[in-house]
């Protein structure tokens, strides 16, 4: 055995590269930061809420062919974002803020439909499905033109089969420019999966009822650079923050596109981020970056805002304990970020809920985005209840969080060790 | 060893040195991105993103003769980013696409130590890719997953029993 050791580097040689693509990612990935064209979308969290909660649902139907009737019987014209895990959209879905498009399109055995978009000025996002004889994966990157001309754009995309072939997804799109009011959309996409081809779509978009719009020029200075929130929109299906920050190339105290922000509203709730994405370029000796977040939509009443720049540092150690060898409550540590206590666990018939209290002065969203904790069994499988995968806050910093059933013996409450966020001073927003 | 002089080229804003440290990175940095996602597609993305991230906060990096350090951290971080975001989303699509899609995949029944190294969890195989691949030290591994050093060594002498078992459970097949 030990003389084969050697031999990982000859075993790695027997993984093809693909030489041609790595030089064509290299070559683009030089270009957008030379041509300010950022294609590509930097994503900082696309383990968002919408991606989540709408992803597992669906994601059930494919495991089990009872759930795969059910899903299959959901209409999906005019009721597309009803049961999506993302609040926002869930709310503009309900409300019938979102248009129908209903449109078909095929092209080697994949019919492409465009089912419903949403467009409110803080967002816009199309829901469709494809269908094809096997599961293919999700749509490329695809070119949008806006009154026939072509724009810049990040997107993040989610979704999953809700039958072996029909495959429902959401895609967000975050244009780099503001678009109008009303606009007429031209969507082509040229592979879905690993299969090439041509589907088109062609409807017209209209902003659905007027969202609120906060310009700011205050501008505070972080690391010596300058921070602004250009805007923020207040909209029924989320909370749009678009942010700018300039700095001197040489800086290295900040990057800024590993700058994020908490908003909390003056009730002290704090929004769930939903999507992240930034771009930019290096002009006259300045980096300047214009990031843009979406979050869940501010509670009515809410008065003022608190927006919070923050950092935290990318690494984290996964930690694990073998839930029999403990006795509750026990702590579990986060390392810099804090500890979660667990005050109760409770093993059900057909789940098993655990009972925690976050602990520290890190703020936390309601999701646990950055801190979460999960469940795995002794055979390493994740324990995530599918129609259910977040914490559920009780009250203050006390959570509840169910998990699918695992075999009790072996069973391990996992989570990471990360740094603390380094948090400062606050942009105050007053709410119209 | 990158050149350093190269490296504080790319760090002042020269996109022809950054290139060129990344040209000489890629095929390892893939590899490694392949070991963890398992197929072309998702390595290329987790590729993609590395290279992006690493270009976006090159003028951030501290000591210039960790690049190839902290470039690897980069991807070990994205990779791991990317996979539980997969873990948490659509755990059947990835298993569809890679039963459809076996022209990426390496043979199966393949019983080698590659394949062993791919299925080990993923916290044994980051450190026996970076110690037997990447050659880092121990103290240099625990300074990138940022954890101490005896959970290093022990992560390491667990994966290697886990691979010598993997090995010979194999070897008992094909017997």
């Amino acid at each position: 055995m030990s003389n084969q050791w050697p031999n990982l580097k000859k075993g790695m040689e027997k993984i093809p590269v693909p030489m041609d693509k790595l030089d064509l990612i290299i070559a683009n990935t030089m270009n957008e930061k030379r041509n300010k064209r950022s294609k590509k979308r930097i994503a900082f969290y696309s383990l968002s809420a919408a991606v989540l909660g709408f992803g597992l649902f669906i994601g059930s139907a494919t495991i089990s062919p009872a759930m795969a009737k059910v899903a299959s019987q959901i209409p999906l014209i005019g009721t597309f974002f009803n049961d999506v895990g993302d609040e926002g959209l869930r709310i503009a879905g309900q409300k019938g803020l979102t248009q129908i498009v209903d449109q078909s399109s095929k092209d080697n055995g994949i019919t492409l439909t465009m089912n419903e978009v949403f467009y409110d000025g803080t967002r816009l996002t199309f829901g469709y499905t494809q269908e094809s004889l096997f599961a293919i994966g999700e749509l490329e990157r695809p070119t949008i033109e806006v009154n026939g001309k072509e724009i810049n754009f990040s997107s993040g995309s989610s979704g999953a089969f809700i039958t072996p072939q029909k495959y429902k997804g959401t895609m967000n799109i975050n244009p780099t420019e503001d678009l109008p009011e009303a606009f007429d959309m031209k969507i082509r996409i040229d592979a879905v999966g690993l299969i090439p081809g041509k589907w088109e779509f062609e409807f017209p978009v209209k902003q659905s009822n007027e969202v609120t719009v906060i310009r700011s020029q205050e501008a505070k200075m972080i690391e010596q650079a300058e921070v602004q929130i250009t805007s923020v929109k207040l909209g029924p299906a989320g909370t749009d923050l678009t942010v700018k920050i300039t700095m001197d190339k040489e800086n290295n105290k900040l990057d800024p596109y590993m700058l994020k922000f908490y908003m909390i509203d003056d009730k002290g709730n704090v929004l769930d981020m939903l999507t992240g994405s930034g771009h930019g370029d290096i002009e006259n000796g300045k980096e300047k970056a214009e990031l843009d977040f979406l979050y869940s939509p501010l509670k009515e009443g809410a008065k003022k805002v608190r927006i919070i720049p923050y950092t935290i540092p990318l690494a984290r150690e996964e930690v694990a304990m073998l839930i029999e060898e403990q006795s509750l409550p026990f702590v579990l540590d986060q390392g810099d970020f804090g500890k979660v206590l667990i005050t109760d666990i409770t093993y059900l018939k057909d789940k098993v809920v655990v009972y925690f209290d976050v602990q520290g002065d890190a703020i936390v969203d309601n999701k646990l985005s950055l801190n979460s904790i999960w469940l795995e069994d002794a055979k390493g499988n994740y324990l995530m209840l599918e129609d259910n995968p977040f914490p559920e806050r009780i009250e203050g910093n006390s959570f509840k969080q169910e998990f699918a059933l695992g075999k009790k013996e072996g069973l391990l409450i996992k989570t990471n060790k990360l740094s603390k966020p380094t948090t400062y001073e606050a942009f105050e927003i007053e709410l119209p | 060893m990158p050149d350093i002089k190269q490296v504080q080229r790319a760090k002042k804003g020269n996109k022809k040195a950054f290139q060129e440290l990344i040209e000489e990175e890629k095929v390892k940095l893939y590899k490694i991105a392949y070991i963890y996602m398992k197929n072309e597609e998702e390595a290329l993305e987790v590729f993609q993103e590395t290279v992006y991230k690493a270009l976006n906060s090159i003028s951030h990096l501290k000591d210039e003769r960790y690049f190839s350090t902290w470039l690897t951290r980069i991807l070990i971080n994205t990779a791991f980013d990317q996979l539980k975001r997969k873990k948490k989303v659509i755990p059947m699509e990835r298993e569809i696409l890679e039963s459809k899609a076996s022209s990426y995949l390496l043979s199966e029944n393949d019983p080698d130590l590659l394949q062993a190294v791919i299925e080990l969890d993923e916290k044994y195989k980051t450190v026996v890719i970076l110690r037997f691949y990447k050659d880092y030290t121990v103290s240099q591994i625990a300074e990138l997953l940022n954890c101490p050093e005896g959970t290093v060594k022990t992560n390491i002498h667990r994966g290697i029993n886990l691979l010598r078992e993997k090995l010979k459970e194999d070897d008992c097949i094909n017997e």
